[in-house]
């Protein structure tokens, strides 16, 4: 009988042996296997939560602890995903992928530790001790394959970013390109100062009354930004910015005439004051006007550009009968008038600034008429009878009705180089501008001889005015105007200045005068 | 600003950085297994 013992008790230990060289390897491997693969598999779930399904529910409980936030003066606009939320959701997944995997491992440890405990442990022992050994290798390995994954995503999202930051760096600069190649330079008609790009209203006003004040391809967005409100704003010139509301980023002051889709001119007028600036001004607009509604030049056509201008010029040819006195500019700071004018395929707007003469006068005052460096073509408007030299010249019965007429304030030499001292002091760039030195009133005067630098020199005594314009400016040219309207004609002196000061622009407006004509320029 | 503002502005983003990891790790392991 003990034979027979010994002999079932080998076969037992045998059948044993057979089983541990079985549940061994089979512990391992499951464990192995598990681990190995559900780690991964737990961070490309943590990152399918994260990157697409985004459950609220799960989002609130496990939401991201470092979201990235705009600076506080910075526009109202969703951050670009590449400029922060994009490593803000990697971290997140990876979080995510850490405490999933944490969770994974205690659930296989639990499971190989119950291995060891209960009525059964001698068979389920060396299963626990199979799956330890495997739950170890598949741990470091599955650990580092989840690893690879989270590297790969952050890669992902590094390369992007690069690709991203670099295309909206790319597209600035095409956008600044394509500014400079169609010689568009933006400047605010209520301050004067160069815009160097609007600022622009939420397209989903009024029920969003957000401001961008700087729209182009950065950290709020590359082709797109989104406002606060949810509507998409285009942010580039390019993509068609230009058709929302825009604004001067300086001063905040409404840019209605779409700034950005033509070239601008900046046409400001001064000399004394009364000495007809805004009298002439809105002769040059009436003038432009009798041009578009001309026959001889279909494709020449001229519409104000703003609300504002058109309150105040709508009417401007009605105020320039020769029996109408123009009323007194106030003295403050200038809004231009803004006009569009559309030559064939090509559009400019004209921005003319009226200020009142006195504002030429102090530092002050001048400091704040920002448009003058804006400007590359200047108007100087002097009223002859203003010379005291050249009205005590006149007999008694001209000076009768003029007398009320004539500017009173400083005399066009002393107001000229006031105002240019002030200019030069703002740094005009004036050897590469352009003046058109303007005498007014040639309906109330003797027509003067054909060279009217010589006639302001020899009878008006400004030769220093002469020779001084012609020093300082790049070119100067002399004219004699009369702002006069007479049954639908404008004084010939009116289109030959206007000609004059677009030619500086390329615009070809219709019908050259003939050489020599009354009124016409003399350099 | 919403959440949902957010959720809508990175909506596309987001997937495409999903399916770019997605199509990386696969053609990894698809260059894993070819120099094997």
């Amino acid at each position: 009988m003990p034979f027979v013992y010994l002999l079932l008790f080998i076969g037992a230990l045998l059948l044993y042996v057979a089983y541990l060289a079985l549940a061994l390897p089979a512990g391992a491997v499951l464990a192995f296997v598990f681990c190995f693969l559900g780690m991964p598999a737990a961070y490309l779930r943590g990152l399918a939560r994260v990157l697409v399904r985004r459950d609220p529910a799960w989002l609130a409980r496990a939401g991201p602890a470092r979201w990235p936030t705009a600076p506080a003066d910075g526009d109202p606009a969703v951050l670009q995903y590449f400029y922060g939320p994009a490593i803000a959701d990697a971290d997140h997944a990876v979080r995510t992928a850490y405490r999933d995997c944490r969770g994974l491992w205690r659930r296989c440890a639990a499971v190989v530790g119950s291995a060891f405990a209960g009525q059964s442990i001698v068979f389920t022992a060396p299963l626990g001790v199979g799956g330890a050994i495997g739950m170890a290798a598949g741990g470091v390995l599955g650990g580092a394959a989840a690893a690879g994954c989270a590297c790969v995503h952050l890669l992902t999202v590094g390369v992007s970013a690069v690709v991203v930051r670099a295309a909206g760096a790319a597209l600035r600069f095409a956008d600044s390109a394509v500014l400079r190649v169609k010689n568009i330079r933006m400047s605010c008609p209520s301050c004067g100062e160069g815009v160097p790009y609007p600022g622009y209203e939420c397209p989903d006003g009024p029920r969003c009354t957000r401001r961008h004040r700087d729209i182009r391809p950065g950290r709020l967005g590359i082709l797109r930004r989104r406002c606060q409100c949810g509507k998409p704003l285009p942010t580039l010139l390019l993509f068609g910015s230009a058709g929302m509301n825009a604004f001067c980023p300086r001063c905040g002051a409404s840019l209605e005439h779409q700034p950005g889709k033509a070239p601008e001119t900046v046409l400001p007028l001064f000399g004394a004051v009364g000495a007809g600036k805004t009298r002439l001004l809105f002769a040059l607009v009436t003038q432009l006007q009798l041009w578009s509604q001309g026959k001889q030049e279909p494709r020449f056509t001229v519409e104000f550009a703003d609300a504002a201008t058109t309150s105040k010029l709508e009417h401007a040819g009605e105020l320039l009968s020769p029996d109408s006195v123009t009323a007194k500019t106030p003295v403050e700071l200038p809004r231009a008038y803004l006009i569009r004018l559309v030559t064939g395929s090509s559009t400019r707007v004209l921005q003319m600034f009226d200020p009142a003469g006195e504002l030429y006068y102090t530092d002050e005052q001048i400091e704040r008429l920002r448009f003058l460096n804006q400007a590359h073509t200047f108007i100087l408007v002097i009223d002859p009878l203003a010379v005291p030299a050249f009205w005590d010249r006149l007999p008694a019965d001209r000076k009768v009705g003029l007398d009320e007429t004539r500017a009173a304030a400083a005399t066009p030499d002393v107001a000229y180089q006031v105002a240019l001292q002030r200019i030069e002091a703002l740094r005009v760039p004036l050897r590469r501008s352009r003046l058109a030195v303007v005498f007014s009133r040639a309906d109330l005067t003797d027509q003067p001889a054909p060279d009217i630098a010589a006639w302001a020199q020899d009878d008006l005594g400004l030769g220093n005015l002469v020779r001084s314009a012609r020093l300082h400016f790049g070119e100067a040219c002399f004219f004699h105007t009369a702002a006069v309207l007479a049954d639908g004609v404008m004084h010939p002196s009116i289109p030959a200045l206007l000609r004059w000061l677009l030619a500086g622009d390329g615009i070809d407006p219709p019908v050259a005068p003939p050489i020599g004509a009354p009124g016409g320029p003399h350099e | 600003m919403s959440d949902r503002v957010e959720e809508q502005a990175y909506r596309w983003q987001r997937r495409s950085m999903f399916a770019i990891t997605i199509a990386v790790l696969i053609a990894l392991l698809v260059l894993c297994a070819l120099l094997a």
